[in-house]
């Protein structure tokens, strides 16, 4: 019985965990939440930098630090001064800054190392040792957190800013010079103790950071800090009690000293969690934060305990992957709506796991009349919500009237629509008008390749500096994936018609890609084709980042003579496309005019809130949202389309570029058939085509999985 | 008073069982009967459970050629697998108990991939058997996968069999001068029918189990030969054929009850 | 004599190897640095036909992937930590609630007793996606779902752990509980002093069982846990195998050790509890 004993403490032990590890139930909607006060500073300019003193005065500096704004209250109201940058441009680079107790700023200047800023302008070098070795040895710094502990301590955040160092390294080699050395590594332990004092910045491009408190009497570190290495790029503050508070994944989330962290506000709500904005700094205050969302303003969040959260406004949006652009809706919606509660659903999110899994949970939860409101189905069977009644028919009151008309036809039936398409992309070949003229179909691009050239050799120098146009391979894509993505978007559809496979065109298919790929030696050279760089391509509002493709980047540096890509971006086709007087094509498929829908909207049949979810899909089509360039697909609006080429042009113009000239609208009409939305087919091929033996064993297999694949839904 | 205190303790006696069984009963109840009863009413509904269709989903089952091809594989797997499984591990008990006193270790290793989880074995799989998975020899895998699971159990629920059974009536078999073949055939054999019974049910339990290591090494869509009906229940469920999926259940159902019935008919009715 | 053995050695040795080479696969490739675990089994995974080339002994044996697991991925331990919520209330349960049902079952004689036990042993048969949605109904009836006890309640009033109990009391002399009975105890009494100390056999046997079954349980902490912080490990696995290689071996050691270790801890008992359910009086 002495088990049974054992059996029932165990019960016990078990039952205070699960107290203890339940602790953070869903919220529920209720009185009381943050809500978003907009303090920027009056005539403030360019990038700020915020601080709270030890006598929690709220300062802001605009950007250079030429003006001097200060609160007493908290960002309510503003008195304005002449800032240390006024006459002078020393802190052109600064971006970020801490404060002294004695009311001095510190700043890290390039070459210098971390100085103090009296309130006229004047500098003093402020010793702090790993930083002025590191200098000393030629390196620069980005300095993203100054956080002023007390009297004597201050904590840095910092890494070595690895675009200085190759910049520097650059000139050095151009000298003759000798290579800077490395970054120290170190070991990091823990701190407890209380913190006091304000600060807080961003850092960008960053390596080896380190976290660490230094003496602010004598510059030598004193102790190394153990936080969890997330802050690369993320801005970030600290409270009181050595709680840093940072904005990860668009929310705003405290790391505790012992590693434990928190989402403490969804962003999908706020300024800060807009899908286009990057934060320069999030500062805990009494009774809620203040984060500095670049070029965009100065935002405090406080807890109003009257604040509500309307019920009927109470909506849940579901999507298998996380889209900028749908972060984009949510922002528009919520900015319409205050008193609105929007929760973001991410499937697949951090948690790794499989599409599979996460429509199996959707269907379990849709089934059981506890389903999201908005479903973002891309990557979903969509033909079965819709052909088991699981949505909403919105053809009544979604406004579709600005939408293209071969994007609406393909997904309205006898006056009924279940699903929308917000944004879409084409698979395009881009090139030079007569290579183009040679590929008008699937076997004679097939040819071209087989007969071009193979891909030149990583040794061969050319390979940055182009190719004799006669020596450069034909088609460059980013790797195997990639190929067989943009040709399953034009050949899919084509497999299966009637409910009945089409082995021709399988084989077809199968054939091209094998050709390919027996080409250009993949997968085991795909290294040599991916690859892109990135680079802010946003046409309007922030400074977002999108990669360019390996196959554009290939066919620019001029190794290639065709590119085959997905045209997602206006901005991306805009600067590539006046060069060499490129074109662009539909990818030749056997597809007629294929495209790919994306953020596929639905409305739950069992939601609660129809008028509210039907209110969102209308503001997924409205111009705020359809107008911005998200690098994730285009405008499915022929104003936004419009909206966008209008002020590409207007870039284009101001640094002397030629105009984008593609007729869009041309383009756009020979479109007439949308690619399979569903993935379990396609997982089905690519299993197959990522071990392409023989193309016979191949076409086998496929025909007897697709064979039972159409069983099933016979 | 003492006569109805003794009518009502007898009484109370008669139906103590029902507070040893109720928790038990009404968590079955709860958690299982009738989500059950709702699979079955859902098979005579649409999708979203509203309107009633009859037998059409039943139909619709029997008539699909995924639902035929699963079924087929699925009743031949139980029909190889079981007698296999049975006849291994019985064999093993044999010749673990013929060199009893090392016995000890070899029970260990038979036992240990019981303790295996799914997941550490997928990555081996996948390994191993990668190159197999996509021909006719995947079925085989199948069941080598499920015999290697099971066969150590199966083991030592025979040696227990064995082991009941009492040394005289062998030596009063040798006293006879019946051969040793004789002795299994004639005392051996009858003598583990109990064993038997519980052995088949417990087969026939993991058989079905071995769906998620087909699952996790080959996919919703494995080769035709290891297509079980759980694949199709699966992908039926993705794709939300819920009425269908429903209506296939309830027959796999009705057929698991008969099967249980005949195998307790057989094999339990000597107890009472 | 000595012949006979040695024959019988020989199924049973090649056979026990199909199991070691198994452990043995999983414990040196937990022990290669992730170069050599590319080179011998990443062509099978990625599949472009390459050889698989499988070595006795890792050229090099590191503890990098490792000390990886345990160092760089916090989430590890969390879902360790959540393995062992679930799996611990759920083993317990199924004692507590199922012991007491299968005494039931097979002592006492009453009327239904048979219907209920082939009622036991079908629903013990039922694959999880029959009733995966009417159990999400029910658990969402109840208040339950993304809640562990979603999880917890279903397994601890699972059919199997009864049935192999039932197994084991069936094996309990009659004899033994007649003298109870002369001795006037009564059901509980009987139960308590008679039925569990001669049954903690097959009671361990199915808690062992038990263990397992939760600890390697997939589809139900994934459909009705929704937060992805309270998974267990399990989940864990599958996820990393088609990142990290190296990780992947070593988490699959990892997570094979707790089982394996309370299935050696139990095996004296899960033998004696299996041998009850296959005796009969």
């Amino acid at each position: 019985m002495k088990f049974l004993m054992l059996a029932i403490v165990m019960v016990v032990f078990a039952a205070c965990g699960e107290n203890e590890g339940n602790g953070t139930p869903t919220a529920s909607p209720a009185m009381g939440r943050y809500v978003e006060v907009d303090i920027t500073p009056p005539n403030a300019e360019g990038r700020l930098i915020n601080l709270i003193t030890q006598d929690d005065v709220l300062l802001v500096f605009d950007e250079g630090l030429r003006t001097r704004f200060e609160s007493n209250d908290m960002g309510v109201s503003w008195t304005q001064s002449l800032g240390p940058g006024h006459d002078n441009d020393r802190f052109e680079t600064v971006f970020n800054a801490g404060i002294l107790p004695d009311g001095r700023l510190l700043v890290y200047l390039q070459g210098e190392g971390i100085v103090s800023v009296e309130q006229d302008g004047t500098t003093a070098h402020f010793p702090i040792s790993s930083i002025d070795e590191g200098i000393a040895d030629g390196e620069e710094f980005n300095v993203s957190l100054f956080h002023v502990l007390d009297d004597e301590r201050i904590m840095l955040v910092y890494g070595i800013d690895w675009i200085a160092r190759i910049m520097r390294e650059n000139q050095a080699e151009e000298e003759g010079g000798e290579r800077a050395e490395g970054g120290e590594r170190t070991t990091n332990v823990r701190v407890g103790g209380r913190f006091g004092g304000g600060g807080g910045g961003m850092g960008l491009g960053m390596s080896g950071i380190t976290t660490a408190i230094y003496s602010l009497i004598t510059g030598q570190q004193t102790e190394l800090v153990s936080y969890d290495e997330f802050f690369r790029i993320n801005p970030m503050g600290a409270n009181t009690y050595g709680d840093i508070f940072a904005i990860e994944n668009h929310n705003l989330v405290r790391h505790e000293s012992n590693g434990d962290v928190d989402i403490l506000l969804h962003g999908t709500a706020f300024a800060f969690g807009a899908p286009t904005v990057i934060n320069s700094s999030v500062q805990p205050i009494a009774d809620g934060f203040i984060v500095n969302v670049m070029h965009t303003g100065l935002f405090k969040y406080i807890w109003d305990a009257d604040a509500y959260v309307d019920p009927a406004q109470t909506i849940t949006i579901w999507s298998l992957e996380d889209s900028p652009f749908v972060r984009a809706a949510i922002t528009e919606v919520w900015r319409n709506n205050p008193n609105a509660e929007i929760i973001y659903e991410i499937a697949l999110g951090d948690t790794g796991v499989s599409a599979a899994d996460a429509v199996r949970t959707l269907n379990t939860r849709l089934l059981s009349g506890r389903g999201p409101d908005i479903l973002i189905l891309d990557g979903t069977p969509i033909d079965s919500y819709v052909e088991r009644g699981m949505l909403l028919d919105i053809f009544d009151s979604v406004d579709t009237s600005g939408v293209y008309q071969s994007i609406l036809t393909p997904f309205t039936n006898n006056g009924q629509m279940n699903v929308i398409p917000t944004q879409f992309l084409i698979p395009v070949l881009m090139g030079a008008q007569e290579n183009l003229y040679k590929t008008p179909t699937l076997s004679a691009l097939v040819q071209a390749v087989v007969e071009g050239n193979p891909l030149p050799s990583i040794e061969d120098g050319r390979m940055l500096g182009g190719i004799p146009e006669e020596e450069r391979a034909k088609i460059a894509f980013n790797d195997l994936a990639e190929l067989f993505d943009i040709m399953w978007q034009a050949n899919a559809a084509a497999f299966i018609s009637d409910n009945q496979l089409n082995s021709d065109v399988l084989y077809d298919f199968l054939y091209a890609i094998e050709a390919i790929r027996n080409k250009y030696e993949l997968p085991q050279r795909d290294e040599m084709m991916a690859g892109g760089v990135f680079m802010a391509v946003s046409a309007s509002g922030g400074g977002r980042t999108n990669p360019i493709g390996g196959s554009i980047m290939r066919y620019v540096m001029q190794s290639t003579n065709i590119a085959a890509f997905e045209a997602s971006n206006l901005m991306l086709l805009a600067s590539f496309m006046g060069r060499d007087g490129s074109e662009i094509m539909p990818f030749p498929g056997m597809v007629q005019g294929a495209w790919t829908p994306s953020a596929i909207v639905g409305i739950s049949a069992d939601t609660a809130v129809a008028d509210f979810a039907i209110e969102f899909v209308n503001t997924m089509l409205s111009p705020n949202v359809q107008n911005i360039n998200h690098g994730v697909g285009l405008p499915v609006t022929r104003d936004a389309m419009q909206w966008q080429i209008a002020q590409i042009n207007e870039q284009m113009e101001e640094f002397n570029l030629s105009p984008f000239t593609l007729n869009m609208d041309a383009l756009i009409a020979q479109l007439q058939t949308p690619a399979l939305p569903e993935t379990t087919l396609r997982e089905m091929v690519w299993n197959t085509v990522e071990r392409l033996d023989s193309i016979e064993g191949a076409v086998q297999e496929i025909e007897q999985n697709i064979r039972n694949y159409l069983a099933e839904r016979s | 008073m003492n006569k109805t205190l003794g009518i009502i303790w007898r009484n109370v006696r008669k139906v103590e069982y029902i507070l040893f069984l109720a928790p038990s009963f009404l968590g079955i109840t709860i958690f299982f009967l009738l989500p059950f009863l709702d699979t079955v009413r859902r098979s005579f509904y649409d999708v979203r459970g509203v309107n009633f269709i009859g037998w059409e989903s039943y139909i619709s089952v029997v008539n699909n050629a995924a639902f035929r091809l699963a079924a087929t594989n699925t009743a031949r797997f139980v029909a190889i697998c079981i007698p296999l499984l049975v006849v291994i591990s019985l064999v093993t008990a044999l010749l673990v108990r013929a060199i009893k006193p090392y016995g000890g270790i070899f029970k260990t290793s038979f036992l240990l991939p019981m303790a295996v989880p799914v997941a550490s074995i997928v990555l081996l799989w996948q390994v191993v058997f990668g190159g197999f998975m996509r021909s006719d020899t995947a079925f085989w895998v199948l069941v080598f996968t499920y015999l290697w699971k099971n066969t150590g159990y199966n083991m030592i629920l025979w040696l227990a069999g064995l082991d009941s059974i009492s040394d005289t009536l062998y030596e009063a078999a040798n006293v006879d001068g019946a051969s040793r073949m004789q002795s299994f055939r004639y005392i051996t054999l009858p003598c583990l029918l109990p064993t038997f019974g519980i052995v088949s049910i417990l087969s026939l339990l993991y058989s079905f189990r071995v769906f998620r290591e087909a699952y996790l090494v080959a996919g919703a869509y494995p080769h035709d030969s290891m297509y079980l009906l759980q694949h199709l229940f699966n992908n039926w469920f993705q794709n939300l054929d819920i009425s269908r999926l429903s209506a296939a259940a309830t027959m796999m159902a009705a057929v698991l009850l008969v099967i249980i019935i005949l195998m307790r008919g057989f094999f339990d009715d000597k107890e009472d | 004599m000595i012949k006979k053995i040695n024959l019988c050695f020989v199924p049973l040795v090649a056979l026990g190897l199909l199991v070691w080479w198994v452990i043995w696969f999983m414990v040196m490739g937990s022990l290669m640095s992730l170069e050599e675990l590319n080179a011998t089994i990443g062509p099978a995974l990625v599949g472009d036909g390459g050889q698989v080339v499988w070595t006795i002994l890792p050229t090099w044996p590191t503890l990098q992937p490792l000390v990886e697991l345990l160092l760089d991925t916090p989430q590890f331990f969390v879902m360790f930590w959540n393995t062992f919520r679930l799996v611990i209330p759920s083993v317990l349960g199924q004692l507590v609630i199922g012991a007491p049902a299968a005494w039931a079952l097979s002592r006492f004689r009453f009327r239904g007793r048979k219907i209920l036990t082939t009622v036991y042993i079908a629903l013990m048969l039922m694959p999880f996606q029959v009733t995966m949605v009417p159990n999400f109904l029910v658990l969402d009836r109840m208040g339950l779902i993304d809640n562990v006890f979603a999880v917890i309640l279903p397994f601890a009033f699972s059919a199997f752990p009864v049935f192999i109990m039932v197994k084991g009391f069936d094996a309990v002399p009659r004899a033994l509980l007649e003298a109870a009975s002369i001795d006037g105890a009564g059901a509980f009494r009987t139960f308590w002093s008679v039925g569990l100390p001669l049954g903690t056999p097959s009671i361990l046997a199915a808690m062992v069982l038990g263990f397992l079954e939760v600890w390697g349980a997939i589809e139900q902490p994934m459909t009705f846990l929704g937060d992805p912080t309270t998974w267990p490990l399990s989940l864990f696995l599958p996820q990393i195998v088609a990142e990290e290689l190296g990780l992947a071996m070593v988490a699959s050691l990892l997570m094979l050790l707790p089982a394996v270790l309370f299935f050696l801890f139990g095996q004296k008992y899960l033998e004696l509890g299996i041998q009850a359910a296959g005796v009969k009086e």
